[in-house]
């Protein structure tokens, strides 16, 4: 199968799975009890606001023509109007510094982890049984137990109160959104870096765990005895050979554990009041902000599906044998 | 009937000899009874009004009291109850409702199989705690309501694992033999497929365990949990919500986090023992 071929069929699976949560959402957030219209309709707005709003999604026709509607306003980007922020269309709440602030948390987040989990995990993989592989190995285990909201608690607690060094919420200071360019940039880090560090300690125990076994099955392979025997240096062998295998390790790993990435999202804004979508979906679940509940549904879903995309390919470049056989 | 109990109690041996599975169980049976205990060594009734707000740990309260004067350490110890509950009862049904699927599968094949599949395929992307923050959004939060949550999301990785061990089984020489001499599906469902799954079994469900008891905590921790049944990650929601970490009260924090972690660590701790000892050929390096 061709790399085009292969991405092409990834693609339509994925496709097909966006379509099956748009329906998923569409039915279960009209199934749950309550007047299905209610979804759609803010009790405060007024009777004119109402009129366009059953008109504009068909809230007056029967439930399949309503999916329809539903579909066809989603894909020109309609998704109705949040209550909360009066007469916002939804999409307008999303696409904007919320994504943006989520985005950057948890890609920086995931890729910190992957970088400091490969290297601490190689080392470890290739001293096994050493005091350091031991060590790094048990404090891992552990910490796959420990749930991520207590340890951004215990961040905030010992960071934010004890020492004073990170702020205790938000994004950005009210002082700084005035201030210039860089004086906002160096504040908006300063922000980060403690939802920063609590998503990178959620991600490295499993990444590390994982590429230190991948390490330590590799060296017992033929090939490695290949090329020891050939002569070559331990590092040449760990850094050209086995590091690529952990990559794969790595990139299957953050495909298969994407949905997870929205957990942390959410839990992680929650607690440091981080300005972006898991933080929104927070908001509006508390407040009923059904439009944009299901407005930041259908966006994980769709989250979700590009990162296994987007692992699928690095994947089938990675390791050549997936692509010609056309699994994974 | 005399061979498979001897089997048994030497798996049991075994068993309590792996390091994991004897450290993981000692947790276990050690929280299990300050759940069972928990109305006598408790030392105030949790969800009272007992000393002023935010009164260090001392010897009247040992992990001190939260915002609004109630006894952390009575709180902790009755959370164990409500965590171990929700966790243990959710992760029975998830691991039944999974084996259940996983063994239907795995025995039909065919359409029914290709389907399903494509189900917990679909299941397995989605994002857990979105759709169980979209369902309570509509729902009033209690026990049973978390516990349908959790089985609804997470029965999908045990039924994959057992589907896998089922079409192994299958593949048996044995199980040829039967049906050459006339043995019914149900038969061979029974007396062949169902003793052979029961070591992935055993492991899925203590992985259950663990992954319920982690989402519970982590539905209660944003306020989604019931309020008359308090469990640990509520004690941590209202410690947030109270600002206990600006106003440095360690003593919220710290004590139902630890608790937690312990306990998924048990449990986590005796599913590697089980693998060990279980499913030595599943081993992962």
């Amino acid at each position: 199968m061709s790399l085009g071929k292969y991405f092409a069929k990834k693609l339509v699976e994925g496709t097909i799975t966006v379509f099956v949560g748009i329906t998923l959402a569409f039915f279960l957030f009209r199934l749950l009890p309550g007047d299905p219209t209610a979804v759609f309709l803010d009790i405060r707005l007024s009777p004119e606001a109402k009129q366009v709003l059953i008109r504009e999604f068909g809230l007056d026709k029967p439930l399949h023509e309503q999916y329809l509607i539903f579909v066809a306003n989603l894909l020109r980007g309609n998704l109705g109007l949040s209550f909360v922020y009066r007469g916002t269309p939804v999409s307008k709440i999303i696409f904007g510094p919320k994504l943006f602030n989520t985005l950057i948390l948890m890609g920086s987040g995931m890729l910190l982890g992957a970088l400091v989990a490969s290297t601490l995990g190689l080392l470890a993989g290739w001293k096994r049984g050493s005091p350091f592989d031991r060590a790094i190995t048990s404090v891992s285990f552990i910490g796959t137990s420990i749930p991520i909201f207590w340890v951004g608690l215990l961040v905030l607690l010992i960071l934010g109160s004890y020492f004073k060094l990170i702020p205790m919420s938000g994004t950005i200071s009210l002082e700084a959104i005035q201030a210039d360019p860089l004086t906002r940039a160096l504040d908006y880090l300063w922000h980060l870096a403690g939802p920063l560090l609590v998503i990178t300690i959620w991600f490295l125990p499993t990444y590390l765990l994982y590429v230190r076994n991948t390490v330590v099955t590799l060296l017992g392979e033929d090939f490695i005895m290949v090329l020891k025997a050939k002569g070559l240096p331990d590092k040449v062998i760990v850094f050209k050979h086995i590091l690529r295998h952990a990559m794969i390790t790595i990139v299957t790993l953050m495909a298969v554990q994407s949905p997870l990435l929205v957990t942390g999202a959410i839990i992680t804004e929650t607690v440091f009041g981080w300005n972006g979508i898991g933080l929104l979906l927070y908001d509006s679940v508390l407040k009923s902000d059904y439009p944009v509940i299901q407005g930041v549904f259908i966006l994980t879903i769709i989250i979700v599906v590009i990162m296994n995309l987007l692992a699928d390919v690095a994947y089938a470049i990675l390791d050549p044998r997936i692509r010609l056989t056309g699994r994974g | 009937m005399a061979v498979v109990r001897r089997r048994g109690l030497e798996t049991l041996k075994l068993l309590f000899k792996s390091k994991a599975f004897l450290a993981g169980f000692s947790i276990i049976v050690l929280v299990s009874a300050v759940a069972i205990l928990a109305d006598h060594l408790a030392t105030y009734p949790p969800l009272e009004f007992v000393g002023r707000p935010f009164t260090p740990p001392s010897r009247r309260f040992y992990f001190g009291t939260d915002d609004m004067g109630r006894d952390i350490y009575s709180m902790t110890i009755y959370g164990t109850r409500v965590s171990l509950t929700v966790g243990i009862i959710a992760a029975a049904l998830t691991t039944a409702l999974g084996t259940a699927v996983g063994i239907t599968c795995g025995m039909l094949r065919g359409i029914v199989d290709a389907f399903t599949m494509r189900v917990i395929d679909f299941l397995l992307s989605l994002p857990y705690l979105a759709v169980a923050l979209a369902i309570v959004a509509f729902l009033k939060p209690s026990l049973w309501i978390m516990i349908l949550i959790i089985v609804i999301l997470s029965w999908v990785s045990t039924a994959k694992i057992v589907r896998a061990q089922t079409i192994v089984t299958l593949e048996y020489m044995f199980i040829e033999a039967a049906k050459a001499i006339g043995a019914s599906r149900l038969y061979i469902a029974l007396k062949h497929v169902i003793p052979n799954v029961i070591p992935v079994v055993l492991t899925s469900l203590t992985l259950n365990v663990r992954g319920a008891i982690l989402f519970e905590a982590s539905l209660s921790f944003l306020g989604f949990g019931d309020p008359e049944n308090i469990s640990w990650g509520t004690i941590l929601f209202f410690a947030r919500r109270s600002g206990a970490f600006t106003a440095g009260a360690w003593w919220n924090i710290v004590p139902p986090g630890l608790m937690i972690m312990i306990t998924v660590l048990g449990f986590t701790l005796v599913s590697v023992g089980l693998d060990e000892v279980l499913n030595p050929r599943l081993r992962k390096v």
